[in-house]
């Protein structure tokens, strides 16, 4: 399950879009910072959040068994912290 | 006699979980490919093809277009590399020499007549002569939304076609007046911050399909500077500027978030709504009232043509009022524009698209 991308560069067009480009060639544009901010602010929604915590159940036990890896553990993703995911 | 039938009448232009980027990729290599997988919503004679350029570099090569067959038994179903038309293939060679980002429009060497439901691949890849990341051109490809799309497809290709997830293809096929897929090259805000501008779509309900109707509600999508007790004014005009009916829109209902591609529906809560015209144009939009400035997203056509190729009625575009006028946009449209329409009526003389429910048997005009 694992990705990995190397951002090879980021610019704010004049209009304010921000252009991102990846080494792999992909890339997106937004129309705005604050549509850039928003897109990323719902990577640490909590919908994301749960479906980052079965993400990280399913890569150790794609079979889904062992269910106790995960229940009453809790899932703390943060893009602010430095600890991007931690499991208590 | 007016008839209690609602509907909603919307103009969908990206997928209702856009995220409000477009995504892009560089086609530097001789390896690169990228292509769109669709079903062919009517019968037509495609002439044309298009999709969106971000940029180009140096010295462009020679790229190359076509219409394809679909390849459905290699994952994830992939262009079967077979050109459309035979001995006249539906194909073309090209060099972007415009300015970007824009829709490169192509017109193919042999028109081919698809069927209506004909599953067709459309890919764009490297033709002839030097190319690398100082010499090549990047590709608007698709619209980013939330969840993985399985139709119609984007592809990519850096030497196997691989499924972009989450994407909805900009890419076009046409004939010599209308637009299939989306033609559509750029994103952009519009925002206003003068007491009484506003931002709006215009629209009009051809004459012959109805006679009169009325506007329960809309779907807004656009924001208001973040703050409490920030509002707007969510509104129907008329061509002079006459406001027909209003509600407020508020930051304290959720108006105020950072992102103006999300959905905020609205319903009028004037009593009793307008009677509007089939035939007769109007404008749905929003107005600053004075407490904050308000923006919307905003997708761009090349040219007036595209788009009413696409939106297949001259009317509908993005226009905005000084206070005096409006301003038409005819390359402009928001990303979604979707009116609920109750008490809608025959045609005088009846036909249209409506059945006055108490007939049974008798003539329809």
């Amino acid at each position: 399950m694992a990705a990995t991308v190397t951002v090879q560069s980021v610019e704010i067009l004049p209009n304010g879009s921000v252009n991102v480009v990846f080494e792999s060639g992909h890339g997106f544009v937004f129309g705005s910072l604050d549509e850039l901010k928003a897109a990323v602010g719902q990577v640490d929604d909590r919908d994301n959040t749960q479906l980052v915590a079965m993400g990280w159940w399913l890569a150790r036990q794609p079979d889904g068994s062992n269910t106790a890896l995960v229940v009453g553990k809790t899932f703390t993703f943060d893009l602010s912290s430095p600890q991007l995911l931690r499991v208590q | 006699m007016a008839d209690a039938y609602r509907k909603r009448l919307v103009w969908n232009f990206v997928p209702p979980d856009f995220n409000g980027s477009i995504k892009t990729f560089a086609l530097d290599a001789a390896t690169d490919k990228i292509a769109s997988i669709f079903q062919v919503e009517r019968a037509i004679t495609i002439t044309r093809l298009a999709f969106a350029i971000a940029s180009k570099s140096g010295t462009v090569p020679e790229y190359k277009s076509s219409l394809q067959g679909v390849d459905f038994t290699v994952g994830p179903s992939i262009p079967d590399g077979t050109i459309k038309g035979g001995g006249t293939p539906a194909s073309v060679l090209f060099t972007p020499a415009g300015t970007y980002p824009d829709l490169e429009i192509l017109t193919l060497d042999n028109a081919y007549a698809a069927a209506q439901g004909e599953w067709i691949a459309l890919p764009v890849e490297y033709s002839s002569g030097t190319i690398d990341a100082g010499n090549s051109i990047t590709a608007r490809h698709g619209l980013q939304a939330a969840f993985s799309h399985e139709l119609p497809k984007v592809l990519t290709n850096t030497g196997t076609w691989a499924l972009d997830t989450s994407t909805f293809p900009l890419f076009a096929y046409g004939s010599a007046d209308a637009w299939y897929g989306a033609p559509i090259h750029d994103i952009t805000t519009r925002s206003e911050a003068t007491t009484g501008n506003r931002i709006a779509m215009k629209f009009s309900l051809p004459v012959g399909h109805g006679d009169t109707y009325k506007v329960l509600g809309a779907l807004i999508k656009g924001r208001l500077t973040s703050g409490a007790n920030a509002t707007a004014i969510v509104g129907l005009w008329n061509a002079a500027g006459t406001l027909l009916q209003g509600v407020e829109l508020s930051t304290n209902a959720g108006a105020g978030s950072t992102a103006q591609h999300k959905n905020k529906p609205i319903i009028f809560d004037d009593a009793p709504l307008a009677t509007l015209t089939h035939g007769t144009v109007y404008y749905l939009g929003v107005e600053h009232d004075g407490s904050t400035s308000l923006f919307t997203n905003v997708l761009k056509f090349k040219d007036s043509a595209t788009r009413q190729g696409f939106v297949q009625q001259s009317d509908v575009h993005l226009a905005t009022w000084n206070g005096t006028a409006w301003t038409d946009i005819e390359t402009e449209v928001w990303e979604d524009f979707e009116l609920i329409l109750e008490d809608i009526t025959e045609p005088a003389g009846g036909g249209g698209l409506l059945v006055h429910p108490g007939m049974s048997g008798g003539m329809r005009g």
